[in-house]
């Protein structure tokens, strides 16, 4: 088991090392010089050179990169243009709020998304299902920026249940979690459904209900067996609700990591946004190798 | 008695006959799903609104009139106008081209690349294998909407751009589905039969191995074109898409937020056309899906 692990975190790092090379060869391919847009147009040729070599800018792609590289592994991802604040200190911050985001509506997918889709693939091509499918397919076609904005207007400005946007209560978390959450639950409900109905067509399944066994002891049997595709499904939705974030995140002016990105980008603040999309790339990953990890508890068969 | 050639050409025959009469059976089957059917009607309707914009649209849709400001829908404007008095209805459709333009041109490059990519890797095997889906894997390894985001921030807004964010997005997708088809390919009788005539690679990847990846991708096609649609409006809301004046549903719910107290009808309608399109896209993707499924024969 111990072995597997291994394996499976050495099998991320590749990836992780591709993530941090690509977006250190788009920061380099940026239009734009960062020296000018820190000094300004009118800085003196030996200003932008100076500069230049301070940030490492004069330096080849790969040198730059490994450099980075070495910074990183002891937590420097330098310090943003713009601000001049520390790229992890400004990381720090925004993060606990998008995971509290993200951790809601990942919350709400789950209590939503896996009863609404175990119930479709029981009671396949009933009236509940259909009409379960065709909710969820309905929630998957909404913007979720327009789901958001809809929700403020109802409940901020018309009814005013709600604040508007930005942080503070739980009851700030309310509606840009539902955003979040309702469409990663939409996915659910279908990758669910798919899953449960694959599982109940295979041929233990015949067998548990030949021999006899009450329908809630087969469902025991179609979960557990559903369990691994279920939790695979689970680690592909971070990647969704890390992307919804961002979108809700600007709606709700939820201080958070997809906040700093799109400010970020609008001030061209290569170094930040370099760093923040490490970050996100980073937490996708880790994400999906808990799940692999997850794997070994759940199915014993996988030991190798 | 019949000869082996005969025999041959008579399998042949029989083989025709039976996928012509799947693929009939798959239409038959998927003209009885009613929610497909109907998605593939809108979708239909908003295609040919895309194509024929200038006809079809009521006025221009950059037409400021300043006396009609944040008027709600009535007779003569079904719509509503907008902030600026423009006929939002007119925006719309004008809007529904940006959308498939975009969705056509990021999904075509998307497939041709992603094509040569899966179809190199799961033929060639070994460290080509190696290489390019490790690289696919890169790609995959953004989370949604963070790929994009990031190439058009550094390539800066606009059509083209939002065009080669979208297709090196859905790329990925595509190279994995070809790949996984090729891979079950290769080992199929018709390809070692090719190669022992003496078929060069290129010419088994591009006559024998192409074709088996068209079903998986016609379908796949369909469901990213919603994706896409749903991408281009999260870009352009972001204000990294088309820029203005050009509508483009996503924006148009951009500058209705402004509005939301005075005239929420600005924001809901485009937000509304959005996910009518999409729903059907979904609609008529997930019924195609079924209908080609060769378990549901």
């Amino acid at each position: 088991m111990r072995r597997y692990v291994v394996r499976r975190v050495l099998l991320s790092v590749p990836v992780v090392l591709g993530v941090v090379f690509a977006v250190a060869l788009i920061v380099r391919l940026t239009p734009g010089d960062p020296a000018i847009v820190l000094l300004g147009q009118g800085a003196t040729p030996d200003a932008v050179a100076a500069l230049h070599r301070e940030l490492g800018l004069n330096q080849s792609v790969i040198v730059q990169f490994l450099h980075y590289l070495g910074n990183a592994v002891e937590l420097d991802l330098g310090r943003s243009y713009r601000s001049n604040e520390r790229v992890t200190d400004i990381i720090a911050t925004a993060l606990p709020n998008t995971l509290l985001l993200t951790g809601a509506g990942l919350g709400i997918s789950l209590t939503i998304g896996l009863p609404m889709g175990i119930a479709s693939a029981i009671w396949r091509n009933t009236g509940l299902d259909h009409s379960l499918t065709g909710i969820s397919l309905l929630g998957l076609s909404m913007p979720v920026f327009w789901t958001g904005i809809i929700m403020q207007w109802l409940f901020s400005f018309e009814l005013g249940w709600l604040p508007t946007a930005g942080i503070g209560s739980w009851r700030h978390l309310v509606m840009p979690a539902l955003a979040v959450g309702s469409y990663t639950a939409a996915n659910f409900v279908r990758m669910v459904r798919a899953t449960v109905i694959e599982v109940m067509r295979e041929d233990f399944v015949r067998t548990a209900r030949a021999k006899g066994l009450r329908p809630g002891g087969v469902l025991h049997h179609v979960l557990r067996n559903a369990t691994i595709p279920l939790v695979t499904t689970l680690g592909l939705q971070v990647g969704l609700l890390l992307g919804g974030s961002i979108l809700t995140e600007t709606v709700f002016a939820w201080p958070g990591i997809g906040l700093q990105m799109i400010q970020a980008i609008n001030g061209r603040d290569l170094v930040l946004i370099q760093g923040l999309v490490l970050v996100t790339a980073l937490l996708f990953v880790g994400a999906n190798l808990i799940v692999d990890i997850s794997y070994v508890f759940l199915d014993p068969r996988i030991e190798r | 008695m019949m000869g082996r050639n005969q025999t041959d050409a008579l399998a042949g025959v029989a083989q025709v006959a039976v996928s012509r009469g799947r693929l009939y059976r798959s239409w038959r089957r998927f003209c009885r799903n009613r929610a497909a059917m109907a998605g593939l009607l809108v979708v239909g309707v908003l295609v040919l609104a895309a194509i024929f914009a200038p006809l079809v649209a009521p006025s221009d849709p950059s037409a400021q009139d300043l006396m009609r400001q944040d008027m709600l829908p009535d007779w003569d404007l079904p719509f509503g106008a907008d902030q600026l008095g423009r006929d939002i209805l007119s925006r719309v459709i004008y809007g529904s081209r940006v959308a498939f333009e975009i969705g056509t041109a990021s999904i075509g490059i998307a497939v041709v690349i992603g094509l040569a990519i899966g179809i190199t890797a799961g033929y060639l095997g070994g460290w080509v294998d190696e290489v390019l889906m490790r690289t696919m894997d890169v790609l995959l390894a953004f989370p949604y909407l963070l790929l994009a985001i990031a190439i058009v921030a550094m390539i800066g807004p606009g059509l083209v751009n939002t065009i080669i964010a979208i297709s090196v997005w859905l790329i990925p997708t595509y190279a994995r589905l070809c790949r996984g088809v090729v891979l079950t390919a290769r080992q199929s009788t018709f390809v070692e039969a090719a190669r022992s005539f003496g078929a060069r690679s290129p010419a088994i990847m591009w006559r024998h191995l192409l074709p088996s990846c068209f079903t998986p991708i016609f379908v796949q096609i369909t469901l990213d074109f919603a994706r896409a649609i749903l991408m281009e409006a999260g870009l352009s809301f972001l204000g990294y898409g088309v820029q203005p004046p050009t509508a483009s549903w996503g924006s148009m719910i951009a500058e209705g937020r402004n509005e939301l107290l005075v005239a929420p009808h600005i924001a809901t309608i485009p937000g509304l056309v959005i996910t009518v399109a999409v729903l059907s896209l979904n609609l008529f993707g997930d019924g195609l899906r079924e209908a080609l499924d060769p378990r549901s024969d």
